[in-house]
């Protein structure tokens, strides 16, 4: 599945590339309320498109997704950026350990030994840095990339995720979530570029209050008894 | 005093506005409640109540009791306010959900659609 938000520009590519890639795949395109014409370039290459009625920001999109994929019975969910940042010909990486039963969750990371390719601002790096940190205290165990959205889920962790995922700035969230439950949650290295058209939605002053947000819903999740999982 | 028929004044006006408001249904009975418990303290601190909001501000260790009826309103403002917070949260949950479900049944209309 492919979050959306203003992307007409590269949809096309990232649907090819996933296509190429990954030729058994279902792909669903689920359209943030985007203003451009994302919906209408993403119907012409003749994939499934889940047009959201206006924004609902990237969690309510991903879910949305879950959602689709936990009632029409697939057995894992592989999200992709419709950006083009992720490398779509990589997939077969993250569904590995899935497909050897060796992971529920698996993302694909930029800073894997084994890893290459851009790799984001150093200010990027820096709350990337503090969220491992974060993880490692309050989830127990070491995930180097958490805010990558190139990831891929067994039918447990796709069925939780379509009832409960975070909001705002979901991924590092979800991967406490997910762990909590007693998921398995691993990393594979992979290769990502930067972003061909767009910009981020995370910039300037709000990168920090992205990280604030963050490690405080991450604080608010290690208070609640988890439901559901394992 | 002035000040205290300014008080009963202002408290009146904001029960019949309160009240207005619910009959033509632009405000719900529920928050309507918190409106008019607001305006009836407001109207029972002015009318009989300095006496005891003396002893109150007295109690709690306020020397200026005006000061502890600001203090009041404040805290009831904010409980209301937080209660508000809590009742957007709660809208904005179920508009996600509505949104989604939306879309997932457009999903569904239009393959049904073209499969006909």
């Amino acid at each position: 599945m492919v979050p959306a938000y203003n992307e007409e520009k590269s949809i096309a590519a990232t649907v090819a590339e996933i296509r190429a890639g990954c030729p058994e795949a279902a792909i669903v395109v689920v359209n943030d309320g985007s203003a451009d014409h994302t919906s209408v370039v993403a119907r012409e290459t003749g994939v499934l498109v889940i047009d959201l009625p206006y924004n609902l920001g990237i969690g309510g999109s991903v879910q949305a997704g879950f959602k689709y994929a936990a009632r029409n019975g697939f057995d894992a969910a592989v999200q992709v950026d419709g950006d083009g940042q992720h490398p779509a010909g990589q997939i077969d990486r993250l569904l590995e350990p899935l497909r050897d039963g060796a992971a529920d969750l698996v993302v694909g990371s930029r800073f894997l030994p084994g890893s290459a390719g851009f790799r984001s601002s150093p200010q990027r790096r820096l709350g990337i840095y503090v969220f491992r940190i974060v993880i490692r205290l309050l989830g127990g165990r070491t995930i180097t990339d958490a805010t990558s959205g190139f990831r891929a889920c067994n039918r447990a962790v796709l069925e939780l995720f379509a009832e409960q995922y975070p909001r705002d700035y979901p991924e590092p969230e979800a991967l406490l979530l997910a762990a909590r439950r007693g998921f398995r949650v691993i990393e594979v290295p992979v290769e990502m570029r930067p972003r061909h058209e767009g910009r981020s939605s995370i910039r300037g002053l709000s990168e920090l209050y992205y990280m604030v947000k963050v490690i405080l819903a991450m604080l608010i999740e290690t208070l609640r008894r988890p439901q559901g999982g394992k | 005093m002035p000040g205290q028929s300014f008080v009963i004044a202002a408290s009146v006006l904001i029960l019949i506005v309160v009240i207005a408001l619910v009959r033509s249904r632009r405000l719900s009975e529920r928050l309507s409640i918190f409106w008019m418990t607001f305006a009836f303290l407001m109207l029972a601190a002015a009318s009989f109540g300095y006496p005891y909001l003396i002893h109150a501000a007295t109690l709690i260790g306020i020397i200026y009791p005006p000061s502890a009826m600001f203090l009041m309103a404040i805290l009831f403002l904010l409980a209301f306010t937080l209660y508000l917070s809590m009742g957007l949260s709660g809208l904005m949950e179920q508009n996600k959900v509505l949104a989604q479900e939306l879309a997932l049944l457009r999903v569904q209309v239009e393959r049904t659609h073209n499969r006909s």
